[in-house]
């Protein structure tokens, strides 16, 4: 159960951590002003 | 007294006269077009193409997701280390908590360690997660660095370069090499390597001893070079298997900041720009006096209380005198205060004393140094930190004077500015939110030996630690609970990724822009001046962020220390 709990919340940081990437990346997208 | 400034002379200028060669060489591997024999055949083995122009994106996926598996690796091993060879003593496996901890500790280059490596780890998982996790995150750290000075070298390309290239090549042609010729200092020093698990000794007095050993050196060596920290054994670099001379100790020291400092010199010769690059060294250098001077100055000085009940803390002949409690005696004031300054500087987290045995004001150094992450910094890292609050300077001025901030030659826009403000923010908050949130549980109380500002101080180190990617410990707080490795765990995470990325989309973003003519309202920033001004918005920002903590720990610590209260 422990194993389970410890890699999937790993999984999860890496996952929203790439989509953290795909945001800075549409922030550095977006048109000036 | 003399002669123990002399250790401090000797330290700064060795450090400083390698930075030339070592920047140059770092410059020439990060930019030579050539690929060697090795490295070929590893591109081919893994299927790379190192012709391959990466956007910063395309850069920080492959960083993230290569790190994401050999962080689940990792922890495999750990989970079933028992079942695994070189280990005569059978020690047992990681909890679920413990192993997620240790994994996320070492991949992130911090180091951070709930366990203790003689009772805990087999020779196996010491090679092949510590010490492999080790070189990886260090060879991470510095392509990274390499990454981003070369996407701040550029204009109107859309890439930064190529992360398995600089990966490959900083693992091949400095990592490797260096670890190589080190690791033999080491041995013939005195440091163990051997696969043997245990020694058995006599003991003086007759009885039977047995002794840890293991693979120590070559430990070591990627310890102190890759900034890491942890320990092989428990007393860390306070063990005489360890550290076995002085010799030991001041390569140590000279390894932790060898690559931070040379990569100042590695910026300055990749932009063309010596004297910038030389700027931030001597941005680097002042800060590091400053906070050694007064880690130094308060650990020679003792506790006034102890003097009234009568100890002698003067420096003699006979004696090293000041505050010795959780020092190696074989180091004395001097060395130690030295090696607290570097480890927490360049956050490597290697310790030869315990922390928590400084004074408050000493205590106060390491605390603040990991909270500004920017002296000297981790591989590659620390330097992209430094750079993040170069532009934060030239921003602030720019507001200053009504002008658009510019920097190496090039407008600084609002989303240069918004990925460098992430950056800056994450840091402070994680440290705080954690801090706050474990202070507020009854629980924490429990594994706490102190109570009051102490207390304090270390569940604040210890996220402190964990958010810089240092991984010294304070002492004093039992961290191997479910709690803490989960909490220090993802601190880990959050400090080494949520502000390394933004900082390689911010060299994405300056590589694709145009450069223009400097006229008479650009701020130039290879001055004193500037340097000058970027250490005060360094300090001002990491003041502004955690002065009420510092406050309400050893800050007040030292003032009722003043007064005479004693908790």
């Amino acid at each position: 159960m422990g194993d389970l709990i410890f890699v999937t919340a790993t999984l999860l940081f890496f996952v929203l951590t790439a989509g953290f990437i795909i945001g800075l990346d549409k922030l550095s997208a977006e048109p000036h002003k | 007294m003399t002669g123990e400034l002399m250790h401090f002379v000797v330290l700064v200028a060795i450090m400083s006269g390698l930075v030339v060669p070592m920047g140059a060489w770092l410059a020439r591997v990060f930019t030579s077009p050539h690929h060697g024999l090795p490295e070929r055949w590893t591109y081919k083995a893994l299927g790379i193409d190192p012709s391959e122009a990466m956007s910063w994106k395309r850069y920080g996926m492959a960083l993230l997701l290569s790190n994401a598996a050999m962080m689940l690796l990792g922890y495999l091993v750990l989970r079933v280390q028992e079942f695994l060879p070189f280990d005569p003593l059978q020690r047992a496996a990681q909890t679920p908590d413990l192993a997620f901890n240790t994994t996320t500790s070492f991949l992130t280059n911090t180091n951070w360690q709930a366990y203790s490596g003689e009772t805990s780890l087999s020779n196996f998982s010491q090679m092949a997660v510590i010490t492999y996790l080790m070189t990886i995150s260090a060879v991470t750290g510095v392509a990274a660095g390499g990454g981003f000075i070369r996407g701040l070298s550029r204009k109107n390309v859309a890439d930064i370069g190529n992360y398995w290239v600089d990966f490959t090549r900083v693992l091949y042609r400095v990592l490797l090499p260096l670890c190589f010729v080190v690791a033999l200092v080491y041995v013939w020093q005195g440091t163990p390597q051997t696969l043997a698990s245990a020694a058995d000794a006599t003991t003086l007095e007759g009885s039977k001893q047995q002794l840890v050993i293991g693979p120590v050196a070559t430990y070591e060596t990627i310890k102190h070079l890759g900034t890491n920290g942890g320990g092989f054994f428990g007393a860390n670099a306070a063990h005489p298997y360890e550290n076995p001379t002085p010799l030991t100790n001041l390569i140590h020291m000279l390894s932790m900041m060898l690559i931070p400092s040379a990569l100042t010199y590695t910026f300055g010769s990749m932009l063309m720009r010596r004297r910038q690059g030389w700027a931030f060294f001597a941005a680097f250098l002042v800060m590091f006096v400053g906070f050694s001077s007064l880690v130094y100055a308060a650990e020679r000085q003792g506790n006034h209380l102890l003097t009234a009940v009568g100890a002698d803390q003067r420096l003699s002949e006979l004696q090293p005198g000041g505050s010795l409690e959780g020092k190696e005696m074989r180091f004395g004031i001097a060395q130690t205060s030295m090696f607290v300054a570097v480890t927490t500087a360049a956050t490597t987290g290697s310790v030869d004393s315990m922390h928590d045995s400084l004074t408050p004001i000493g205590g106060f150094v390491p605390i603040g140094q990991m909270m500004l992450n920017c002296v000297f910094g981790g591989e590659g890292v620390g330097f992209i930190n430094l750079v993040t609050y170069a532009v934060l300077t030239v921003f602030l001025a720019g507001m200053m004077i009504g002008r658009t901030p510019e920097f190496l030659g090039k407008k600084i826009g609002a989303t240069e500015i918004k990925f460098v403000a992430i950056a800056v923010l994450v840091h402070p908050f994680c440290i705080l939110a954690f801090t706050g949130l474990a202070l507020g549980l009854p629980s924490t109380a429990q594994s706490l030996a102190n109570s009051g500002p102490h207390g304090l101080s270390e569940v604040l180190y210890a996220y402190t630690s964990g958010t810089a990617n240092n991984g010294s410990a304070f002492g004093g707080l039992s961290a191997n609970t479910p709690f803490f490795n989960t909490t220090i765990g993802y601190a880990m995470l959050i400090g080494r990724y949520l502000t390394l990325l933004p900082m390689l989309a911010f060299a994405g973003a300056f590589a694709v822009k145009n450069t223009i003519a400097e006229g008479p309202g650009t701020l130039p920033t290879d001055t004193p001046l500037f340097t000058g001004l970027l250490m005060f918005v360094v300090i001002l920002v990491g003041g502004l962020s955690f002065f009420p903590v510092l406050a309400l720990g050893p800050i007040v610590e030292q003032v009722m220390l003043n007064a005479g209260h004693v908790l």
